[in-house]
């Protein structure tokens, strides 16, 4: 028989592990409810407003002439820019990771750079350099030269830690090379190519900057309008719901499409060995010029120009200054609070399988895809009737990003959190440290840089974000991208132009150290 | 004085029970070792005993200390326990010396244990390196050092060496013992493999569907097992069909002197009979009378071969012979039995 001793120290009453009970991460489960319910936020608000509208009304709206072709036009909108993307980003990909031409190093610095441009500045670089250019085909090609970083950034990352020798299996086995890309490579880079054609789908059904100043009216534009306009808030939320549906059609797809994959995790490195191309190494160059001339060159040198005519005047250097400290506040404040809330899903859906932790991270895409305007509008809605005080806050602007953005993050952290499995954490507790040492010790530094990654992937793209930022901000506060907007609309390129210059130069750093750790954002969302 | 006891612990995953009702009791100084197939339960055992799962029944005590009961618990970190898991587990981010060092005070690393640690696994000048630049074996050292180092009531392993090459196991298996022993660690390890259970342990404990069917030395489980599916686990075994007759039975072999495996005389009846492979013998005489096998195929191991034989009514049987010998297959040849033959009373086979 045992006899009881005295337990050293205070007594020790059971935390975390209940007697006799499976575990069950319930302080994360609750954490992460905070998050998932603040990303749901606009579907309350969409409920409540469309119950007060009543049903005639909204079926009135739908079945009005002009809403089925509006749909057709965005998800057709969609549709094409989502397959140019994966195309050219996939290949892109490929050539910079997997092959040798000249000039390969530099092309894998400038190829992810897009990223920085939000698609309202191509949009006006383009146009400020061709006026005229206008309609569906436009938007498409700026839409694409803006989004296939999505695709090209995890396809790259599957792509340089993908075991060569698969590829040398397959050979063996008597596979030839068409054979191995479509039977081995294709599938393998499935879930990578399927989360980055879901960005740029739902990227492309809630953009408004570009197809604005390339005058497409897309869904996401005629909410916009409507409740510019200022009467007609029904449409809006009925067109609305309609997003809500294509968007859950999308991430269902995703999943679909990602299939059974787990993160396929190579345990022996090697260094990836580059196809010779031959007499393709040509034509691979040609391809990746012209992509860098027509993504980079083009835009970054029509807003070279109206910024030198513009400085040949006056630059408004106080008012850049001023508009940047917002940008920098608003999108620190933004990433700061999305990480946070995306923390315990990210770990969660790491660490844990089954239907809750799935459910729940897939409910944090939901708002991803609705206008900035709509989430603006909802977040309006709750702070002047709950939280008077937040209203036009700075506060308020980083809930309406972190509804917005919170999917990136939790993407990313959940590749982060895999970098710090379960084993070393027990280990280090047998060792004697408490959790909170564990960790400070290991935790935090496995999984540390994956984190700051999603921190900077947000950062970026709050940076970046317009119709959100124009609803919510403190009305004192400007940042680059609202300065820019305010001079976009009265044509005038060089004055804008400044702002479009100070908010690409700043947005490229984070990309660059983004596109230089792709590794961390692996199979992330991004 | 035992370091680790167990009562009655009971632990199930949904409708599995993966532990069953378990006793054990682990001696200071001593190594048990925990054998099972796959999926016994085993490792979920071991994590029980760290603190990483609760039961939920029973009673843990590590050291004299209970440590897990209906009415305390104690966290991992309290337990004084060292682990080391299946792929070593080192933390990715420290070098060897300061994985070594992670669980020791500040005091203790400057008195110089990281070095007595590291030079107890024989890399005593690895300090330095990084866990990736080291081999595997390598690696599975480290993390023998780093769970000694903070001297631990009880050192968990959890099948340490599967993931290591043949040629390479037996060696860093016996350095680990050595280390084990000269640092006069308790230790339980967890492991599949017989040979490697039989050859690192004071004591064996053979685990079934949850629930631990032996406790015994390594001689006495080989030669004495419980039941006969112990028996076919812990290594070859030759098993008849007989019936006995005070204490002896009839067999193609001739008669066959049996006892249970507690030393008892078997009821008169039909039972089954163990032989080991080593029990058989063929003697040199071929003139015709004692030809009671045929050598139906043969297993070269370098050190010794398995002759698999076909007795001559029919039933299969092996025997161990030594690296010279050279009968061919198909070969007639005459067998006879060493020792006693262990009965056993259910009629499963394995």
């Amino acid at each position: 028989m045992l006899h009881i001793h005295r337990l050293p120290g205070r007594r020790l009453r059971a935390r975390g592990l209940r007697r006799g009970h499976p575990r069950r991460p319930r302080g994360l489960i609750a954490l992460s409810l905070l998050g998932t319910t603040i990303a749901a936020t606009p579907l309350v608000y969409l409920v409540v407003r469309a119950r007060e509208a009543g049903w005639s009304a909204a079926v009135e709206t739908l079945a009005h002439p002009t809403t089925l072709p509006l749909l057709a036009r965005s998800l057709g909108l969609a549709t094409v820019v989502t397959v140019a993307s994966v195309f050219i980003g996939a290949a892109a990909a490929w050539l910079v990771v997997g092959a040798r031409f000249p000039g390969r190093g530099l092309f894998a610095v400038v190829a992810p750079l897009p990223l920085a441009v939000p698609s309202y500045v191509a949009a006006y670089a383009w146009v400020s350099a061709f006026p005229g250019m206008e309609g569906f085909w436009a938007a498409a090609l700026v839409l694409t030269l803006c989004c296939y970083p999505y695709v090209y950034l995890p396809v790259a990352a599957a792509l340089a830690r993908a075991d060569p020798g698969i590829d040398e299996v397959s050979r063996s086995l008597g596979a030839g090379g068409w054979r191995t890309f479509t039977r081995l490579k294709l599938p393998y880079l499935r879930p990578a190519i399927a989360s980055g054609a879901l960005l740029v789908s739902l990227y492309v059904v809630s953009d408004f900057g570009a197809v604005s100043v390339l005058r497409v009216t897309t869904f996401t534009r005629a909410i916009f309008t409507s409740l510019d306009l200022g009467f007609d808030r029904v449409t809006a939320v009925v067109l609305s719901t309609v997003l809500i549906a294509v968007t859950t059609v999308l991430v269902l797809g995703e999943t679909l499409i990602r299939g059974r994959h787990h993160n396929g995790l190579t345990p022996v490195q090697r260094n990836v060995r580059r196809a010779r191309l031959g007499s393709g190494a040509v034509p691979a160059g040609m391809f990746m010029i012209t992509l860098v001339t027509l993504a980079v060159a083009i835009p970054a040198a029509s807003i070279g120009y109206w910024t030198v005519r513009g400085a040949a005047r006056s630059v408004p250097w106080p008012d850049i200054v001023e508009a940047a400290r917002g940008s920098l506040l608003v999108s620190a404040a933004g990433a700061g609070l999305t990480v946070l809330l995306a923390l315990p899903i990210g770990v969660l859906a790491a660490r844990h399988r089954g239907t809750l932790p799935t459910l729940l991270e897939r409910v944090t895409w939901m708002s991803h895809a609705l206008p900035g305007v709509v989430v603006g509008l909802s977040l309006v809605f709750l702070s002047v009737n709950v939280v008077y005080p937040l209203y036009q806050s700075t506060s308020m602007l980083a809930v309406g990003y972190a509804v917005l953005f919170l999917p990136l993050a939790v993407g990313a952290i959940r590749v982060a959190a895999s970098h710090s499995p379960l084993i070393l954490e027990e280990t280090a507790r047998a060792l004697g440290k408490r959790p909170s040492a564990v960790f400070a010790t290991v935790t935090l530094p496995l999984a540390g840089p994956g984190v700051a990654a999603a921190a900077l992937l947000v950062f970026l793209t709050c940076m970046k974000e317009l119709p959100a930022t124009l609803l919510l901000r403190p009305t004192e506060l400007d940042t680059l991208a609202t300065s820019l907007w305010s001079q976009t609309t009265v044509a005038a390129y060089a004055s804008a132009a400044p702002f479009a210059a100070a908010l690409v130069l700043l947005a490229a750093v984070p990309t660059y150290v983004l596109s230089r750790h792709i590794g961390a954002l692996d199979n992330a969302g991004l | 004085m035992s370091d680790v006891t167990l009562r009655e612990v009971s632990k199930s995953f949904g409708s599995h029970v993966a532990v069953d009702r378990v006793d054990l009791d682990v001696r200071s100084g001593t190594t048990t070792a925990v054998l099972g197939p796959s999926g016994c339960g085993k490792t979920t055992l071991l994590r029980l005993i760290a603190g990483f799962e609760r039961p939920e029944a029973g009673n843990i005590a590590l050291d004299g200390l209970v440590v897990d009961s209906p009415e305390r618990w104690t966290p991992p970190e309290r337990r004084r326990i060292g682990i080391v898991p299946q792929e070593g587990a080192l933390f990715p981010h420290l070098n060897v010396a300061r994985n070594v060092g992670y669980g020791l005070g500040r005091m203790q690393r400057r008195r110089g244990r990281v070095d007595e640690a590291l030079s107890l696994v024989g890399l005593a000048d690895s300090g330095s390196r990084m866990p990736h630049e080291l081999s595997g074996g390598q690696q599975q050292r480290v993390a023998v050092a780093r769970a000694l180092a903070p001297r631990p009531a009880v050192v968990l392993l959890d099948e340490p060496f599967s993931a290591l090459d043949a040629p390479l196991r037996a060696g860093i298996r016996a350095d680990v013992v050595r280390a084990l022993r000269t640092d006069g660690a308790t230790a339980i390890l967890v492991t599949h493999d017989q040979a490697e259970a039989l050859s690192v342990a004071d004591t064996v404990a053979v685990m079934r569907e949850g629930t631990i069917v032996q406790v015994a030395t390594p001689t006495a489980l080989y030669r004495r097992p419980s039941d006969i599916q112990v028996a076919c686990f812990v290594g070859d075994a030759v098993v008849l069909d007989v019936a006995i007759s005070d204490g002896v039975a009839s067999t193609a072999l001739g008669p066959l002197t049996v006892r249970r495996s507690d030393g008892t005389v078997p009821p008169n009846g039909t039972a089954q009979v163990m032989l080991r492979p080593e029990q058989l013998v063929l003697t040199a005489d071929t003139s015709g009378n004692t030809t009671n096998a045929t050598i139906v195929g043969r297993d070269y191991y370098g050190h010794d071969a398995l002759l698999r034989l076909r007795l001559s009514d029919g039933t299969s049987a092996c025997a161990r012979v030594g690296p010279a010998s050279d009968k061919p297959v198909d070969a007639q040849v005459a067998v006879s039995v060493l020792g006693e033959a262990m009965a056993f009373d259910s009629p499963p086979t394995c």
